[in-house]
């Protein structure tokens, strides 16, 4: 009797082994899952494919989102509005020129209307042609893509390596007042031998600049080798910089001062942190960061303050869930965007801990 | 899937079969579905006898459907899902015979269609066509019309390459179309076996005919000159001109690019003519002065009409050419560089001017090579060249001159020629007697060159970044090293070519297929890992090109490491975006002493030029320099004949032996191949790879045998002057060309027979053997394909014995040219619809309208839906041997649901425990009865009962107690026995049937579980009695 009492709960525990066996073939027929490791991209839906027709994509480098449409700039010069449910385009159009290259950067603020009072706006960093353009952005998607004239608010900067001049505009960030009523400052990173951040005030007036170019192997210098994007973090008045080829983050506080680098140049083996041309920039609600990079084809959430690396998504591939690189993210409520440039596509993902961006 | 050989359906020729969404790749099998059934009927009869009808029927449908399930996975099921959408490709002809407003209006076309009839999930792809077909949008529900980028040259017309890449490109998940948009002439390819292979496919292909007519058009036919003529000579220029109606306008004629006087009484050089509806001849009488090739250019310029109105639409086809070739003294064509330097040829040409040979000295940036240009000479002599100034289709010429036209080659060296001259891989290296790359054996400095490569963003950047590299690494030698760098999107900066060395160069032509052309951020890491490949080398030499757009990142401290190690950086710009990235690369180069080049679009084709210039750097290894020391000279040859020995040189260009008919002349260090003959194809080259000048050559010039030797080596490849009674006349007859050859002797008789060795240098670059036929004394002729627009040229030796006995046997040599001016694009003067609705016929499509509203482009009538299909037959297979499962269960178990359901209430109510407590009684009783039966009287009975029922009688209660019984004989038998061990009298064979049927009549509730239930809680009673 003992014995068989003994085996009585093996019996049951031969039960779901049998269920197991049953099951198993089923599986062979579709019903199994595949599990994902965490470097991939958990996509839930694709937007876009290649192309030069609206809804399509010819190398995106640029996006951010107004909160309820995503505007993306590509290499057709072109500035979409993409409903981020189905990837449809809404209103666009293309850059007034092009010929000497295309927009990098896309920043989605307010800017004085027409009769002075703030409203939404796109500042598109036109690269090539070393200006800022400013836009005010369409109310509501169309039913139908629609190519339209848009509506120009301001632009400034021109080549040059003076104050207040140009080579190649990455970003814009905007800084408002705390009530929200009035702009205080922009900021305008750039490369190509000027490689600093200008800063101006609401009418567009130089006031200073931040850095210069460098290899950035003197942690005390502000030394920048390509910054490629930047945001603001009102609450500890921070503005945050990827410096793309010193393969860092820079924090400063919104008057230039250096706080600290993230990151390295010539990083060590057992580096907390490391970074491969971080390209994109975007600051999330619990006031971490999510950094794009484009030499490592993935997304990496950083805490600025403490410099740790919290979570790595994706990995290098033409397939589900991987990325070429990637320029930029947006995330809008729990979706985050990755603007998979080499794929000519944006990835649509809820990644864990990613909530709430600004770019 | 069982594949047995009777039962093969393939081999039974049966298809496969749909069963609504299912569809059976073996239907064959689904043969045992009635087969098995009907067994399966008839053993059940027997088998399932004693079941109740109900349960009869439930198993007998069980295992109806376990056959069905089985036969059908045999049978290869798949679930199958057809598609909705459609796929629209849009071919768009964009060659010059559509005229512009109708692509316009094409464009236009298509974007109202999509408005109206594409639905949201339809797909529009477009595709132009002009001389090759280009994908502008791969099929996809975004496109919504046409946007064009490169399409590539509009000189032509190949309709059956855009359905071709429509049917290559068609998505498969939805049904297929294709609308052409054409004016229905194509100058190349089939569209009817296209159609036929849209039919084969199932893709219908709509027609939208672009019509069009040119009721205003003179076109020039053709301009007939003689192939051959004596120095001198008058002869007729014939210019026949078709015109649709009666035009006036001016007609000019152009030799050899200068205009002719036709009408010395005005002032103009051209003449006013008049034309007829139809065909007019105008003929010119033009004396021919100066030897060699004489091209003929005729132009017509149609007045206006008095209304304004244009005469002549299409300006393309209003000029025609056609070359004479002059006999006369042979010539030399002297190429050097005047780019301010020494006059390098100067005694050469002085030495060949005193023996009696003409030649003509020119800088090669000044000369247009081109067969025509070039056959007005009888040998090239190019003195210390490098590549750099010879586009690629230069080099090729000048291949076929020697090879096609059989001209002959001079190349004497230098610091820049050969192997130093970046001719190493070049076209023009095949007609050379020496191989330029050195000699596996020889110990002599490297060069070491590494690649770094960002973007060419330019139109059909990759092929041209491709290009470029293959030629920087082909004129390198097997013995340098290369490596390639670039930014890859996987893998960021890394080497596609480590650096190794060239060798045969298959491996750095395998990476060079692998480029991918990244987006480079910065500079730095590329440049720091070429230098780190370039110092782990052991070379002489060491260069890097960078090629880029220029707006990655650049620091200076890299450039100070290139400088500290002594490597040079040349960079070229290929479309820098802005003065910043032209000062990036600027500074790149000029810091470390390397050179700046920048290339705009229309300028790509000079890319692969600089690549080899810049290659050159590391290929000075290849000149030895030392003290002078004579050619060893090779006896028995030709062209050193009467010379005993040649002066010592102090330098030379190292090159290797070819093997074949080459043969070398003079030797140098090591065995060194420095002079060199044979012959190739139709003519001969040379080479000598010292100098003509006093550089490594001092003493020569001084030499008395300098003529003798020059003159030699130049007569010796020169081509053969041709006979002037040796005529060529050529007529066109559609895509060939009719090469008449009249041959007589020096006292005008024709020559009876003749053997000629021809070859002709097509447009195209390749060349093709012309056979003669002889058709009658002295008349030789061959037909030869002359398809393509351009300039053919023919090279003609013969030989003939002499016409009159003791005569010269006849030796010599003829060219002649046939000039197509344009392509047949621009010979069509309406449409050709009625092509068009042959093919929308053939393949079941529609000649659209005018109404794109209307056109309903996506239309689904008689398209064949895509279907996606998804094997099942493991699962059917699984469901199957699970019913088989149940059928076993419906015919061994039985289970009263109803009782089952009042158990499990009992149960639950009752609590585990106590059920415990019930089970352990019962086991406990069970335990006590069989001890009393093993020890008490009744224990020699049960003993007799097991040995009658086979050994079944101890564990028979329980397991009779889980099964049914079954109406087997035998088993009637046991079961008597069962209840006899249990405690009661055995029964009679009688009294069981009497039984059995009496349990029948009872109905269902007294069969199965129910029953053995009851007999259970009677045994247990008694054996709670005892």
């Amino acid at each position: 009797m003992p014995d068989q009492t003994a085996r009585a709960p093996r019996r049951r525990a031969v039960l779901p082994l049998v269920a197991c066996a049953v099951v198993w073939p089923l599986g062979l027929v579709g019903c199994g899952g595949e599990a994902k490791s965490e470097a991939e991209i958990p996509t839930e839906r694709v937007l876009g494919e290649p192309g030069t027709f609206p809804g399509q994509f010819a190398y995106p480098r640029a996006i951010d989102s107004d909160g309820e449409y995503l505007w993306v700039v590509d290499k057709a010069a072109r500035v979409q509005q993409i409903d981020p449910a189905t990837g449809r385009a809404g209103a666009w159009w293309r850059m007034p020129e092009f010929d000497l290259g295309k927009p990098t950067g896309i920043t989605v603020a307010e800017a004085p209307g027409p009769d002075g009072a703030l409203i939404p706006a796109l500042y598109v960093a036109d690269t090539h042609y070393h200006r800022v353009m400013v836009y005010a952005i369409p109310t509501a998607l169309p039913e139908r893509p629609a190519e339209i004239e848009p509506e120009l608010l301001s632009q400034f900067g021109a080549f040059g390596q003076e104050p207040g001049q140009f080579i190649y505009p990455t970003d814009v960030a905007v800084l408002m007042s705390d009530d929200g009523s009035k702009i205080e400052r922009i900021y305008v990173s750039e490369y190509g031998g000027n490689d600093r951040i200008s800063v101006f005030d609401a009418e567009e007036r130089f006031l200073f600049a931040i850095g210069g170019p460098g290899e950035g192997l003197d942690p005390k210098a502000i030394e920048f080798a390509r910054p490629q994007s930047m945001a603001i973090d009102t609450a500890r008045r921070e503005l945050i910089v990827t410096d793309a080829c010193n393969h860092r983050l820079g924090r400063f506080t919104l008057d230039g001062e250096l706080l600290g680098w993230i990151g390295s140049p010539t990083p060590a083996p057992d580096a907390p942190v490391k970074f491969e041309f971080p390209y994109g920039l975007l600051l999330l609600d619990d006031s971490t960061v999510l950094v794009t990079e484009f030499g490592g084809s993935r997304v990496q959430q950083v805490d600025p303050v403490t410099g740790a690396s919290l979570r790595t998504f994706g990995h290098a591939g033409r397939g589900e869930g991987e990325v070429a690189t990637p320029w930029a993210s947006a995330v809008i409520g729990r979706e985050t965007y990755l603007l998979d440039s080499g794929n000519n596509r944006i990835l649509v993902a809820k990644l864990p801990g990613v909530e709430g961006g600004r770019g | 899937m069982p594949t047995l050989g009777p039962l093969n359906p393939a081999s039974l020729g049966l298809a496969s079969l749909n069963l609504g969404p299912i569809e059976f790749l073996q239907p064959i099998w689904l043969i045992l579905i009635p087969v098995l059934v009907a067994l399966s009927l008839w053993i059940a009869r027997r088998s399932l006898a004693g079941l109740g009808r109900s349960t009869r029927a439930v198993a007998l449908a069980i295992r109806v459907l376990v056959i069905i399930l089985l036969a059908g996975a045999i049978a290869e099921p798949q679930l199958r899902k057809e598609s909705k959408d459609v796929a629209v490709s849009a071919v768009i002809d964009a060659s010059r015979s559509v005229p512009t407003q109708l692509q316009q209006a094409t464009e236009q076309y298509l974007s109202e269609a999509a408005t109206e009839s594409k639905k949201p999930d339809d797909r529009l792809g477009t595709i132009t066509v002009a001389k090759d077909a280009i994908v502008q949008s791969l099929p996809s529900k975004a496109v919504t019309g046409v946007d064009r980028q490169y399409v590539g040259g509009l000189d032509g017309t190949n309709l059956a390459a855009g359905i071709q890449l429509a049917l290559a490109t068609t998505p498969k998940d939805a049904a297929a179309r294709v609308a052409l948009f054409s004016d229905g002439l194509e100058t190349a390819g089939s569209l009817l076996q296209a159609a036929e292979a849209a039919r084969a496919a199932g893709v219908p292909i709509d027609v939208f005919p672009l019509r069009y007519r040119y009721d205003n058009e003179v076109i020039i036919d053709r301009v007939v000159t003689p192939g051959t003529a004596r120095e001198g000579e008058t002869m007729n220029i014939r210019v026949v001109i078709t015109a649709t109606r009666p035009a006036s306008g001016r007609l000019s004629i152009q030799e050899n690019g200068a205009p002719i006087d036709l009408d010395p009484t005005t002032d103009s050089m051209g003449v006013a003519v008049s034309l007829n509806q139809g065909t007019n001849v105008l003929s010119v009488p033009v004396p021919v002065s100066g030897r060699g090739a004489h091209e003929f250019k005729a132009t017509f310029e149609a007045d206006r009409a008095a209304s304004g109105m244009l005469i002549d639409a299409i300006v393309e086809n209003n000029t025609g050419s056609s070359v004479t070739f002059v006999s006369g003294e042979g010539r030399a064509l002297v190429l050097r560089s005047m780019d301010g330097g020494p006059d390098e040829s100067a005694e050469l040409v002085r030495a060949l001017l005193e023996s009696g040979i003409r030649c003509e000295v020119v800088d090669p940036g000044r000369f247009d090579i081109n067969l025509t240009n070039l056959n007005t000479y009888d040998v090239v002599i190019m003195v210390n060249q490098d590549a750099y100034p010879y586009s690629f289709q230069a080099q090729e010429v000048l291949r076929q001159y020697v090879h096609d036209t059989g001209g002959g080659l001079v190349m004497i060296g230098g610091d820049k020629a050969f192997g130093a001259g970046g001719w190493i891989g070049s076209p023009l290296e095949d007609a050379l007697p020496i191989r330029l790359d050195p000699p596996q054996k020889r110990q002599m400095p490297r060069g070491a060159l590494a690649l770094v490569i960002h973007s060419v963003e330019v139109p059909q950047g990759t092929y041209w970044g491709k290009k470029i590299c293959e030629a920087a690494v082909n004129s390198l030698s097997r013995l340098d090293y290369v490596g390639i760098v670039e930014y890859g999107w996987q893998s960021g900066v890394d080497w596609t070519l480590p650096m190794q060395l060239k060798g045969d160069g298959s491996a750095a032509q395998a990476a060079i297929t692998r480029l991918v052309f990244g987006d480079m951020p910065d500079f730095d890491p590329s440049l720091d890992l070429a230098l780190q490949g370039l110092m782990s080398v052991d070379a002489g030499q060491r260069h890097v090109i960078v090629i880029s757009d220029g707006d990655p990142n650049l620091g200076k401290p890299v450039l100070d490491r290139y400088r500290a190690a002594n490597v040079t950086i040349s960079a070229v710009g290929v479309n820098p975006h802005s003065a910043g990235d032209v000062q990036t690369l600027q500074r790149m180069a000029r810091y470390t002493n390397g050179t700046y080049y920048e290339v705009a679009n229309n300028a790509l084709a000079t890319l692969p030029q600089i690549f080899i210039k810049e290659a050159q750097t590391v290929k000075r290894t290849l000149i030895w320099e030392g003290d002078a020391f004579q050619p060893t000279m090779v006896a028995g040859v030709d062209t050193l004949r009467g010379i005993g020995a040649v002066p010592p040189i102090s330098g030379y260009v190292v090159a290797a032996d070819r093997e074949g008919l080459s043969q070398v002349t003079l030797r140098g260090k090591e065995d060194d191949p420095v002079g060199a003959q044979w012959q190739y194809g139709l003519g001969r080259s040379v080479t000598f790879t010292s100098d003509a000048t006093t550089r490594w050559a001092k003493s020569w010039p001084a030499w008395g045998q300098y003529k003798q030797f020059w003159e030699q080596m130049v007569r010796w490849a020169m081509r053969p002057s041709g006979s002037p009674n040796v005529r060529v006349t050529t007529e066109p007859r559609g895509d060939q060309t009719l090469v008449v050859v009249e041959a007589v002797d020096e006292e005008g008789h024709r020559l009876p027979t003749a053997t000629f060795q021809g070859r002709m240098a097509t447009p195209d670059g390749q060349g093709a053997p012309i056979t003669l036929r002889q058709v009658g004394p002295g008349r030789f002729e061959a037909l030869i394909d002359t398809p393509e627009s351009g300039t053919y040229v023919m090279g003609m030796r013969y030989a003939a014995p002499p016409a009159a006995e003791g005569g010269p046997a006849v030796e010599g040599s003829v060219q002649a040219a046939v000039i197509k001016p344009f392509a047949d694009e621009f010979r069509a003067l309406q449409d050709n619809a009625a092509l068009l609705q042959q093919v929308a016929e053939r393949t079941g499509g529609r000649v659209l309208g005018n109404d794109a509203r209307a056109a309903d482009l996506w239309n689904r009538d008689g398209l064949k839906m895509p279907v996606s299909t998804r094997a099942i037959w493991l699962a059917v297979a699984i469901a199957g041997i699970g019913l088989f499962l149940a059928d076993v269960a419906v015919r061994r178990v039985r289970l009263d649901v109803v009782k089952a359901y009042h158990a499990a209430r009992r149960g639950m109510h009752r609590g585990r425990d106590k059920t415990g407590m019930q089970l352990e009684g019962l086991q406990a009783a069970r335990a006590k009865a069989q001890e009393r039966l093993r020890t008490g009287p009744g224990a020699e009975a049960q003993d007799r009962d097991v040995s009658r029922s086979g050994g079944h009688a101890q564990p028979l209660a329980p397991t009779v107690a889980k099964r049914k019984f079954e109406a087997t004989d035998e088993q009637a038998r046991a079961a008597p026995s069962s209840k006899v061990a249990l405690g009661g009298e055995a029964e009679t064979p009688e009294q069981q049937k009497r039984r059995a049927t009496e349990q029948k009549k009872t109905g269902e509730e007294e069969e199965g579980m129910s029953r053995l239930l009851k007999a259970k809680r009677r045994a247990q009673d008694e054996m709670k009695d005892d």
